[in-house]
């Protein structure tokens, strides 16, 4: 009898102690509150629509944003030892998807609120979809995001027409390469978040220096 | 719902009945060219012309002059035309499809007149012009979605025109589209313009040299928001009651000169004016009242801030991350709190009047010879926790400042303060003149009446 008691509230205490131990990825993206929430790079108003992103801290802040641009902006800046976890919505249903798990389209000529073109989305089968209704887009991973060049529509335009190819070229030139990569690094993806994100930050350092050089090159012409 | 739709139809078909009733009393040579499109109106009591076989009718270009009355769109025009209405405001387009209700796809098209309610859903402008040279004149508007776009419309220009959403007012912002949107249109005109509950007023985006003067916006998140866009001149323009009164955003050479931004309170991140990634832009001689941030700006760098009203706002200016700025010869009055910088120590701030700092001024220049030092500490704080601006100007806080407020290398610090106002400073609208003038015509009735008075009494005597 005792030992059965015994080995119950053994059993309760090892039950919790699991529950604790690995249910440690608890981040949770919150809900877009309009009237308050602007964009922790650019200040603009954050809408509750397929744009909005958002990066919970690991100690439970969330900072969101009214572009993914702008959230790379952000890791390039501030580096994401502070990340617990980062969402983006999907353009079909915008429910919140954690950012390493979603899939991209860029184009250029995508409206979003600070222009970055980039959309996201939930599953895969719905960005090839998309893309084959718009006729363009690039369609990208979120390994592929810290090497984007994050330029925004105007600064495209900008730099070919002053002939400051450096980003333009390397991002032309990835463009199929890109696809590859996301096709084989897909599956082997989801589970280790710890090791992803140290790789994922110099990987944003790099992503951000090429922010710069867009937004230096933007400035300069 | 259907018994108003009758209501309105009833009341369409009596306007028709007594503007042609009306045009049959005229002489007979104005009657006679009215009448093909009389006929038309006759013919179709019960609902609006239909406005494309009107244009397609008219030679490339003429003047299409619309009789009063209600037409329907959609309708694209193709070909230079002028269409105008024949008496401003007497005649309506109505549309409610989801294509906009006059597109313009020809260049040198020119609108005038028109009211123009577009009912199809919030993503059809009610004018959308994708065609240099077009202009549109005294429009009035009321639209579910955008009010007028412009896309590839270089040197297009809108003027005297209104609008404003059909939504009921309140609900959220993203409902609403915005009022008039720019997109790469270069050196367009966007002058006294009427812009209400939008979701951005006035909307520009790659679009270079764009004018916008005198226009009134209000009640909308932005009432100007520029973005991407080099050289644009924001004159004169009165901004009240929005999110943010002009949201300047990675632009170059921009102007900001004589407006008024005032009331933008309602929202927890209003500001008058924000600038961000702004270059060698001016904001001079501005009045910025009553708003939650006066001057926001944000990685901003050699840009002039001179000669600006800043009065009665919770914070006057802020500064976040801006260097190379020159901010000089401006006021600030009845702010709760003058300013807040934060990484911004490289600006050249100089011969600003603060009202609440008392300098001291011993060589007599009207500059005070103690320095004006911004203390960086709240906002610094508060960046970190938003939830301790609660506890904005608090005793505590000012004590905590105090303690902090040993190294000021990095702050933002007026140099030479001024010691007293160099204006008047009561200048939140532009009524004071027309105020003056009523005045004196309330003088002179006054005088009027007693002489009448003075008169009658001598006649009774």
């Amino acid at each position: 009898m005792r030992n059965r008691r015994l080995a119950l509230t053994f059993a309760l205490v090892m039950a919790a102690f699991i529950s604790v131990a690995c249910g440690g990825d608890e981040y949770t993206a919150r809900a877009v509150s309009e009237e308050t929430d602007r964009c922790a790079t650019c200040n603009m108003a954050v809408a509750d629509d397929a744009h909005a992103t958002q990066i919970v801290t690991k100690d439970g802040r969330a900072l969101l944003f009214d572009d993914i641009g702008c959230m790379y902006a952000w890791l390039a800046e501030h580096g994401d030892g502070d990340v617990g976890a980062a969402f983006v919505r999907d353009y079909r249903g915008l429910r919140w998807v954690k950012s390493e798990k979603a899939y991209y389209v860029y184009d250029a000529s995508f409206k979003t609120p600070m222009a970055y073109g980039v959309l996201s989305f939930a599953d895969k089968s719905d960005a090839e979809a998309f893309i084959a209704e718009q006729g363009k887009g690039v369609l990208m991973t979120a390994d592929d995001l810290p090497n984007h060049s994050w330029a925004v529509n105007r600064d495209m335009d900008r730099a070919h027409g002053e002939g400051a190819h450096e980003h333009d070229a390397g991002h032309v030139g990835d463009g199929p390469g890109h696809a590859d990569d996301g096709a084989s690094h897909g599956e082997g993806h989801g589970g280790d978040g710890a090791g992803e994100h140290g790789a994922d930050r110099t990987a944003g350092r790099d992503a951000g220096e090429a922010y710069a050089n867009a937004r230096e090159g933007g400035a300069a012409a | 719902m259907t018994g108003s739709r009758i209501a309105r139809g009833l009341r369409a078909a009596a306007l028709v009945l007594v503007s042609a009733a009306l045009l049959a009393a005229r002489p007979a040579g104005a009657a006679e060219t009215a009448e093909p499109r009389l006929k038309q109106a006759q013919q179709t009591r019960q609902a609006p012309v239909p406005l494309q076989p009107l244009i397609d009718a008219a030679p490339e270009g003429a003047v299409l002059r619309l009789e009063p009355g209600e037409y329907a769109g959609p309708a694209t025009i193709g070909k230079p035309l002028a269409v105008e209405a024949e008496a401003d405001g007497a005649v309506t387009v109505v549309s409610a499809d989801a294509r906009p209700a006059i597109a313009v796809t020809a260049a040198g098209v020119r609108l005038r007149g028109l009211r123009i309610e577009q009912t199809g859903g919030r993503d059809g402008p009610a004018v959308h012009v994708s065609a240099p040279d077009a202009a549109l004149e005294g429009l009035d508007i009321k639209a579910e979605g955008f009010g007028i776009r412009l896309e590839r419309a270089d040197r297009s220009a809108v003027r005297g025109s209104t609008i404003r959403s059909s939504r009921p007012s309140g609900g959220r912002f993203t409902e609403r589209r915005n009022g008039i949107d720019l997109y790469e249109t270069h050196d367009a005109v966007i002058e006294r313009n009427t812009v209400a509950s939008m979701y951005d007023a006035i909307y520009i985006e790659n679009s270079d040299n764009v004018r916008i003067a005198g226009n009134v916006v209000e009640s909308s998140r932005y009432g100007i928001h520029v973005m991407y866009s080099d050289g644009t001149v924001i004159t004169g323009n009165d901004g009240r009651m929005n999110v943010t009164g002009a949201m300047v955003m990675t632009v170059d050479g921009v102007l900001l000169e004589g407006n008024i931004f005032a009331k933008q309170s309602e929202n927890v991140n209003s500001q008058g004016i924000l600038l961000f990634a702004a270059r060698n832009s001016v904001v001079r001689g501005n009045v910025v009242s009553g708003n939650r941030v006066g001057i926001y700006v944000e990685g901003s760098t050699d840009n002039r801030i001179e000669g600006n009203e800043i009065t009665d706002n919770f914070m006057g200016i802020e500064l976040l991350d801006s260097e190379g700025n020159e901010i000089a010869g401006n006021q600030w009055i009845g702010n709760v709190a003058d300013a807040g910088a934060r990484r911004s120590g490289a600006n050249r701030i100089e011969r600003n009047f603060w009202d609440s700092f008392s300098g001291v001024d011993a060589d007599g220049d009207g500059a005070s010879d103690l320095r004006y030092a911004i203390n960086p500490f709240f906002l610094s704080l508060t960046e970190r926790r938003p939830v301790f601006q609660v506890l904005f100007q608090s005793p505590g806080m000012k004590f905590l400042e105090g303690l902090y407020g040993a190294d000021r290398s990095g702050w933002a610090v007026d140099a030479a303060p001024l010691v007293s106002p160099a204006r008047e400073t009561d200048r939140t609208s532009r009524e004071s003149g027309s105020g003056r003038a009523a005045g004196a015509a309330g003088a002179l009735l006054l005088a009027a009446a007693c002489a009448v008075i003075i008169i009658s009494r001598r006649r009774t005597t």
